[in-house]
């Protein structure tokens, strides 16, 4: 019953008392914010030590990490350190802590962490994070849906252009689904059994009708054509999706090879080009969300068409 | 300067095993491998990339050059070389990869077919990627495998557990079906399709087929692709009608376990004309002899090459040299565990049995060299169960019953007379004293046969169609897992570290350790106990051993089990997991049995030293340093009706928020959602239970004040009681334990008849009423009984 008295007292002094001691002060004011240290001392140091050498007071079967050796579980990257936090390693003393520190204090006790490590060398790009360089780069897998409620599409295509625009495509009828800005993919893939998706890194600047389009094309009878992969080519400055055009007995109506940029100087805006070889004439519809430069209607022969798609704000 | 000479490993014979070095920091898990003509080897990765190694045979393994001339590919599980082309089996499409400008780099990636489909499943695997006489390429695919019951594969979008033929104009056409895990393909000399697949449901082993166009092999997932079928799921359990085509090979599931790529041995080697299998989990190459026997293809197998690595892919090059492609991720094998081993072959031959030939009254085994004299001949026979259940012990093992044994005046083939031998089994023929006149010994003395038919008998199925076993999940069946989850909770820990551990390559009497959840790594005097004892059951695990490493098994009983790193009975090397099953009595006080990987390697062997009351099982690191994990313990609970009676309770009565609850046929209550049920019943003191729940979310069952936990997530798992938590996932998602709490001076809870929980408590089931609480979770109940 002890307990409950102490606790009378101080709700007694928080309401009248004037001569308080220090630590009651500090508890008066507004919540303060726990530094990294402060967070490490009550949650980390018990085990980890007070100086990150894993000889903390509490005896573990299996001794905590030591923080100075440099190595961490699962990454040491701030994001990777603070998953294993959140999570805690089960089967192991490591507890999660989602339920006992705010996102913010996961982060701040991190950093802590991080600089007990004597030569923190940042893994970048990490091990599956794939990066474009000075060519284009196309990457093949699983897509996640590219907003809620949307689906997982088993067959995906991501180019991303030196630029930082990357463009995601579901292959199954070669259709545009966004476009991104930042990094290019983390190939979650390669980790475990594989076969998870992909983790498209970017920002998504342009949702093409909601990140799930129509078909694009029809012929002049308005008949759905398919859009089926033919290659994709990393040759030059931008990467280039080609497709051929068929009708439902596999006629083919025309061939098209697809590279999106940024129009010069205006990033807000992103053009969609259609380099179209065709056998017949047939139509485009374009996305709700897009303008197009020329007719719908394409004849037969050699002709471009631009879709313009206006970026949101990235930032 | 260490380093490379270690990783020379001379087996002190005729063949020689080292490894390429990919560039640094570069892990090339290969999942097919072809040459360029200029002798450059490609091999695509797990990884979608596509590396061109320069130089592959060079002496020095360092002098090999590679060149990363493709990424991004969604897996590259096969790979062809046609005439320069690259062509690369993707899991989602069969591409062509194409060099514009000459620099060896691809720029384009064209597709040739994405003609099949695919769920979105981890596990739809898409293999190849062999070519014919007349360019057509084959490629294999997975069947899913979905939660909670994984070990049906589903075929859930066409074409998946089907060989398919791509023409060379890439036109689709769907070969043969009931494939499970088809993850290596090959070529008969003849230009038949031969596929491996992955033991598991249906697949009581490994199995090697030759395929025939239209015919079904066995797994009724994709039954549904056929013609003649109607599309729809098969039963989990039940066979189906549709006839069987049999395999030309039953691999032993001691020498593969998950088998690769097949390749005939056309070069100048010992091998010539034979076939090489690479085998992952053992980490080894396998070879086999084919012969047809009235009209059916049957053949022998034997080991060829152990201790590579988890080999997938393997390959000649044109020096003859065996290349091996090497992955494991997320499957787990002998290291290494990426990158590429060559087999170079030094010109000694080798003493090996070259050929099995099946005669009405036994074999002819012919020799590489000439033998000194007989050869001793000892065999068993046995066969396989084909059912849901994954995998098949070997069933009805006899004896063969040899006459005779005669060597030919040549000395290079023998004559062994069998009386029993009979169509639907396989046999494993061990030779001894085989010696040739230069002394060498028979480098590995054990042959394998699959007898589909007997010259002029009928064929018979080596895979029995059996009554299909009671659906997991439908009953209790004891098992408890003591190293799920929190890995310690259930043991009293000495020096024990939770890790992931692989075989040293560099210092095979090591470990190379790292931070993960595969292994509990024992040192010399380490030593893990359960907190509890049982007086009789089954206990199982995986170990595997350091080089020279030895460990030991308390049993309860006061028997012990010795592992050591000795090559004999089921045991396979350092460096490789094993599964232990142990069965042990209390009366009589015997270790009914010992299975090394499925191999029975003691039966009924009486346990002398007594002990007055069960052991804790321990387990102790005696030598060395050694890995094990995954430790279950089966001890059936007694039957709970004894001195008790069924609770009773009315449906009417329940008080349900936030759940939806049902009575099963059978009586189950189920109780499904987030919130509770609240069953008012009679007062009791004692109450037993079977249970299971199914879902990612956790459940309590309230009797009064004692409030018994049971999840298979969160932090409380099943078994735990209030100020009592277990920590281990003791019993599996879905699966039923029985539960019983005691109370009398001390509150005792048994979990599968194992009292894990003993505890001081004042009285805590008290009150009137049942309160079951369930989050985000499906939980069973049955069969509740009160005292």
């Amino acid at each position: 019953m002890q307990y409950k008295i102490i606790l009378l007292i101080c709700s007694t002094c928080f309401l009248g008392c004037s001569e308080q001691p220090k630590e009651q002060a500090v508890a008066q004011e507004e919540p303060t914010i726990q530094t990294g240290e402060e967070i490490y001392l009550m949650y980390c140091a018990s085990c980890h030590g007070q100086t990150g050498d894993g000889k903390g007071l509490i005896e573990l079967d299996r001794p905590a990490r030591s923080f100075i050796d440099g190595g961490f579980s699962f990454g040491n990257t701030v994001e990777a350190i603070a998953k294993t936090t959140r999570s805690g390693i089960p089967g192991t003393p490591m507890p999660p802590f989602v339920d006992v520190l705010t996102s913010e204090e996961i982060i701040r006790v991190v950093q802590h962490v991080r600089q007990f490590a004597p030569t923190m060398k940042e893994v970048l790009p990490n091990e599956t994070e794939m990066v474009v360089k000075e060519r284009p780069a196309v990457a093949r897998g699983m897509i996640p849906p590219i907003q809620d409620g949307l689906q997982l599409h088993p067959r995906g295509l991501l180019v991303g252009n030196p630029d930082g625009l990357s463009y995601e495509y579901r292959v199954d009828d070669v259709r545009l689904l966004g476009i991104r800005q930042g990094k290019f993919v983390e190939r979650t893939d390669w980790t475990g059994r594989g076969g998870s998706p992909l983790k498209p890194l970017g920002i998504v600047v342009v949702l093409v009708e909601n990140g799930n389009p129509n078909g694009m094309f029809q012929s002049k009878d308005g008949e759905p054509l398919h859009a089926k992969l033919k290659s994709t080519n990393v040759s030059t400055a931008l990467g280039i999706v080609q497709y051929d055009l068929l009708d439902d007995e596999g006629k083919i109506y025309a061939t098209v090879a697809e590279t999106c940029k940024p129009t010069t100087g205006v990033r807000a805006l992103i053009e969609q080009q259609l380099l179209i070889h065709a056998q017949k004439p047939f139509l485009i519809t374009i996305p709700t969300t897009a303008t197009m430069d020329d007719a719908s209607a394409v004849p037969a022969g050699k002709h471009t068409r631009t879709i313009i798609h206006a970026a949101r704000e990235s930032n | 300067m260490l380093l490379s000479m270690i990783t020379c490993i001379a087996l002190g014979s005729p063949f020689t095993i080292d490894y390429l070095s990919p560039p640094e920091g570069e892990v090339l898990e290969v999942g097919g491998m072809g040459f360029m003509s200029d002798g450059d080897m490609v091999v695509s990765t797990r990884r979608g990339q596509v590396w061109r190694i320069h130089n592959p045979s060079a002496n020095n393994p360092k002098d090999a050059v590679f060149t990363l001339i493709c990424e991004g590919l969604h897996e590259g599980m096969g790979l062809a070389v046609v005439d320069d082309e690259i062509f690369v089996a993707q899991r989602c499409e069969l591409s062509k990869l194409v060099d514009l400008d000459g620099d060896k780099i691809i720029d384009e990636i064209q597709t040739v077919t994405q003609d099949w489909g695919m769920s979105g499943n981890y596990h739809e695997f898409g293999f190849g990627l062999p070519v014919d006489e007349d360019g057509n390429m084959y490629v294999s695919l997975n069947v899913g495998f979905w939660n909670p019951h994984w070990w049906h594969g589903k075929s859930r979008a066409p074409y998946r557990g089907w060989v398919l033929k791509v023409t060379p104009t890439g036109k689709v056409e769907p070969v043969a079906g009931g494939f499970r895990s088809p993850a290596g393909m090959g070529l008969l000399e003849d230009g038949t399709v031969l596929v491996t697949d992955n033991q598991g449901d249906w697949m009581p082993v490994c199995p090697v087929y030759a395929v025939k166009e239209g015919a079904f092999y066995g797994h009724p997932a994709s039954l549904r692709w056929y013609e003649d079928q109607p599309d729809v799921e098969p039963s989990d359990t039940q066979p189906p009608t549709v006839k069987r085509e049999h395999p030309v090979l039953w691999l032993p599931y001691q020498w593969s376990r998950s088998t690769g790529n097949i390749i005939l041995d056309t070069t100048d080697g010992p091998f010539r004309g034979q076939y090489m299998i690479a085998e992952l989990t053992n980490g080894q190459i396998l070879r086999a002899s084919f012969e047809t026997i009235d009209g059916i293809l049957q053949g022998a197998c034997w080991l060829a090459h152990k201790r590579v690595g988890s080999a997938y892919h393997i390959e000649y090059g044109s020096d003859g040299t065996l290349y091996a492609g090497i992955t494991n991720r997320g499957w787990g094998g002998l290291a290494p565990g990426s990158g590429i081993a060559r087999v170079i072959y030094n010109g000694d031959p080798p003493l090996e049995m070259t050929n099995g030939h099946l005669l009405t009254d036994g074999f002819v085994i012919t020799f590489s060299k000439p033998l000194t004299s007989t050869p001793t001949v000892t065999g068993e026979k046995y066969d396989y169960n084909w059912w849901w259940e994954y995998g098949s012990p070997i069933q009805n093992l006899e004896t063969l019953q040899v006459n005779s044994v005669t060597l030919s005046d040549d000395g290079r083939s023998a004559h062994v007379s069998i009386d029993n031998l009979e169509a639907g089994t396989c046999v494993m023929l061990k030779i001894e004293n085989a010696t040739s006149h230069d002394g060498s010994a028979l480098r590995h003395n054990e042959m394998s046969y699959t007898i589909n038919k007997m010259p002029g008998g009928d064929l018979a199925y080596v895979a029995k169609q059996v009554a299909p076993p009671i659906e997991r999940g439908e009953h209790v069946e004891g098992w408890m897992y003591l190293t799920w989850a929190d890995a310690f909770d259930v043991w009293t820990n000495d020096g024990v570290i939770a890790c992931n551990a692989e075989l040293d390559i560099d210092n095979p009497t090591k470990f190379v350790i790292s931070d993960g959840p595969n292994a509990l790594v024992a040192r010399s005097g380490n030593s893990m106990k359960t907190k509890f004892v049982v007086d009789a059951g089954t206990v199982k695990l995986k170990y595997m051993l350091a080089k020279n490493a030895a460990a030991e098994i308390q049993l309860p009983n006061g028997g012990v089990v010795a592992l050591t790193d000795d090559d004999q009975n089921g045991y396979l090397g350092s460096g490789i997991w094993h599964e232990l099953e142990v069965k042990f009595d209390d009366n009589p006080r015997v270790i009914s049995s010992v299975e090394v990987n499925s191999v029975r390697v003691a039966s009924d062997v009486a346990v002398n030293n007594r002990v007055a009351t069960p052991l804790p099982i321990e387990i102790r690191g005696i030598k060395g340093e050694v890995a094990f994990g995954d430790v279950r313990l089966q001890h059936l609970p007694t039957e709970l009706t004894r001195e008790w009676k069924q609770l009773r309770y009315d449906e009417n009565d329940f008080v349900a928020t936030g759940v939806s609850w049902q009575i099963a046929d059978a009586g189950d209550l189920i109780v499904d959602g987030s919130g509770s049920i609240t069953i008012p019943v009679q007062p009791f003191s004692a109450v037993g239970f079977d249970t299971k729940i199914y879902g990612n979310g956790t459940a309590t069952i309230a009797f009064g004040n004692l409030v018994v936990d049971v999840a298979t997530h969160g932090k409380n798992k099943t078994g735990g009681i209030t100020g009592h938590p277990i920590n281990a996932n003791l019993v599996g998602k879905n699966e039923w334990c029985t539960i019983e709490v005691i109370e009398d001076s001390q509150t005792s809870v048994f979990l599968n008849g194992i009292k894990i929980i003993t505890t001081d408590t004042d009285r805590s089931i008290v009150g009137s009423e049942i309160v079951i609480s369930v989050q985000d979770a499906t939980l069973h109940l049955r069969r509740v009984f009160v005292k």
